[in-house]
């Protein structure tokens, strides 16, 4: 066999090797998400069947129903989006206006504080609950959604702000002189700066929003029912009397997922920016 | 007037700063004073005893009470064992998905897409997928031979399944933290490695590894970070700490000495603990990891 062929065959099992390790990992990934979402297509019968039907013999809506009326799931769902609104707007609106601050002027201790921020986002929330519960119930706050939003900025301020301010440090001040030339205030030129910056408030709006629809800690440590949030509502099907209810849970479950799941098909780029290259600057 | 202007332009940015750093004092720097203030207190709130101070009394029964050293030990094992995992597997997926081969980025897509996902709907997912009779997962090891397994609550296991479920959904970060890593390596660095006659292990070990130390290194002190004192959705879904103790961690053991069963004290020592611990960690780890 000469050399040419030799480093071809050579070439071509590299190939399959690499394809074969690719779909193994597809297949780790994508199996356990199956189960959830071949079982919310199951009737409760073919649930508890052993051994169980890999693919459903029959496929039911039932299930997205169900779980509308065996726990308030729409108002649940609808505390999520509350606190998740919320909690994305007074992180965005007070973030960027403070990191304008910190990019633009110059004051005593202005470094400082900038650290104290980025050191922030290593303080684990577990250091601070027990006295942030006992705030918020001192403030009478406790199973309220303005409650659970102060609880959910001490995570989502310090990201945004440092976010924001990496966006300003880069932006040229000369729009914002020009701006100030052409006899707009400092309030214009913030505007006008924010405009510009507008990427940036994007990127941190699908931080905030993923960590704060995604939150479980606080949200189980606050809200009790009135604000109670999905999946606060989802964990306790667990408790359900009699059987676990897997078919609505599992129908909830992808419900309370989707908006993630357009996240991460519709902002795969910005996603990676956050998490990792947002760490490495 | 120059002066006035350079005063007034400090005035304005001190504003802009304040409503944030207020909002962030109310809800993150003050509880964190109160937390070491609360630490030096025994209280009760649940049976109404009233607050009283007792020095380091709190920190005294932890450091000899026999259930802080499961859950500590515990927690030092998740993290021994599910950081390495994570960076092991992360980097050989980055490097799998660095070589140019048709739909990488879709499956580069699809495989970070658990990093997304709650950590509760995680453990949601994976409770369902390791159920013993219901399951899918044993009945597919079944399929080899394997015979079934109580994943969740033999107490020999349960800590190890937790790991997995932690690694399924952890990796991904991993796996982008080193492919930006590796993106960001020069190509005639390779180049040169090759004139020099390199095979491709020895190109990983001469050319990538050293490339990417910095990131590995930043990566791994993250995750440890996160590892240690974030481990509460996945555990709290999964077992609840249990089978007996076996994967009662940190967070999930602070907040149920402090939030359910109300040990005020206890509980913000157990927390206080805890920071301690990751800060020592963090530096020792710096240090060893700067040479």
């Amino acid at each position: 066999m000469d050399l040419v062929s030799k480093l071809s065959i050579k070439k071509s099992l590299r190939r399959i090797l690499l394809l074969i390790l690719v779909v193994f990992a597809l297949i780790v990934v994508l199996l356990p998400l199956y189960w959830t979402f071949s079982t919310s297509f199951k009737e409760s019968r073919a649930i508890l069947h052993i051994p169980p039907e890999f693919f459903p013999r029959r496929i039911i809506f039932h299930n997205y129903v169900e779980i509308f009326s065996i726990i308030p799931f729409a108002s649940l769902l609808l505390n999520s989006f509350a606190v998740t609104g919320i909690t994305s707007g007074v992180s965005l609106i007070l973030g960027s206006i403070a990191a304008y601050g910190l990019s633009r002027y110059e004051f005593p201790g202005s470094r400082g504080i900038f650290g104290l921020i980025v050191g922030t986002r290593m303080i684990p929330p577990i250091a601070y609950i027990i006295p942030l519960f006992l705030l918020v119930s001192n403030l009478r706050l406790i199973d309220t959604v303005l409650g659970l939003v102060l609880a959910h900025t001490s995570i989502t301020l310090p990201f945004t702000i440092w976010i924001m301010k990496g966006f300003f440090d880069e932006l040229p001040r000369d729009f914002e002189e020009a701006a100030m030339v052409d006899g707009l205030s400092r309030l214009g030129a913030m505007r006008v700066a924010l405009r510009l910056a507008l990427p940036g408030l994007f990127v941190a709006l699908i931080f905030v929003f993923v960590e704060s629809w995604n939150e479980f800690m606080f949200a189980v440590t606050i809200t009790r029912n009135a604000a109670k949030t999905a999946p606060v509502g989802l964990v306790g099907l667990l408790q359900y009397p009699y059987r676990q209810p897997w078919g609505e849970l599992t129908a909830g479950l992808l419900i309370y997922t989707l908006p993630i799941f357009a996240i991460a098909y519709f902002f795969e780029k910005y996603v990676a920016k956050i998490y990792v290259l947002g760490v490495l600057k | 007037m120059v002066e006035i202007q350079t005063i007034t332009s400090k005035a304005i940015g001190v504003m802009l700063v304040i409503p944030a750093i207020a909002l962030l004092t109310l809800v993150c720097f003050f509880p964190l004073a109160q937390n070491v203030e609360l630490s030096f207190h025994s209280w009760h709130l649940a049976i109404g005893a009233p607050k009283t101070f007792v020095g380091l009394a709190n920190f005294e029964r932890l450091i000899f009470s026999s259930v802080f050293h499961t859950v500590l030990l515990n927690t030092v094992t998740f993290t021994a064992i599910s950081v390495p995992l994570e960076l092991g597997a992360g980097l050989g997926l980055a490097l799998l998905l660095s070589r140019k081969f048709r739909g990488r980025d879709a499956v580069l897509a699809v495989i970070s897409l658990p990093m997304l996902v709650a950590p509760v709907a995680v453990g949601l997912v994976w409770k369902w997928f390791y159920a013993l009779d219901y399951g899918m997962l044993n009945p597919l090891l079944g399929v080899f031979g394997v015979p079934p397994v109580n994943w969740l609550a033999d107490p020999s296991i349960a800590l190890l399944s937790v790991t997995v479920a932690d690694a399924w959904t952890m990796t991904p970060f991993m796996m982008l933290f080193c492919y930006a890593g590796l993106q960001m390596i020069p190509r005639d660095r390779y180049e040169v490695a090759a004139i020099d006659g390199a095979s491709g292990l020895q190109k990983f070990r001469y050319v990538t590894l050293p490339s990417i130390k910095g990131i590995l290194v930043m990566g791994l002190m993250i995750r440890a970070i996160d590892a240690f004192t974030r481990l509460f959705d996945l555990v709290y879904v999964l077992t609840g700490g249990g089978p007996a103790f076996s994967t009662e961690v940190l967070p999930i053991y602070t907040f149920r000495t402090g939030l359910r069963h109300f040990r005020i004290g206890m509980g913000s020592a157990l927390s206080i603990l805890t920071l301690a611990i990751t800060v020592v960690f963090v530096y020792v780890l710096w240090k060893l990891t700067r040479r």
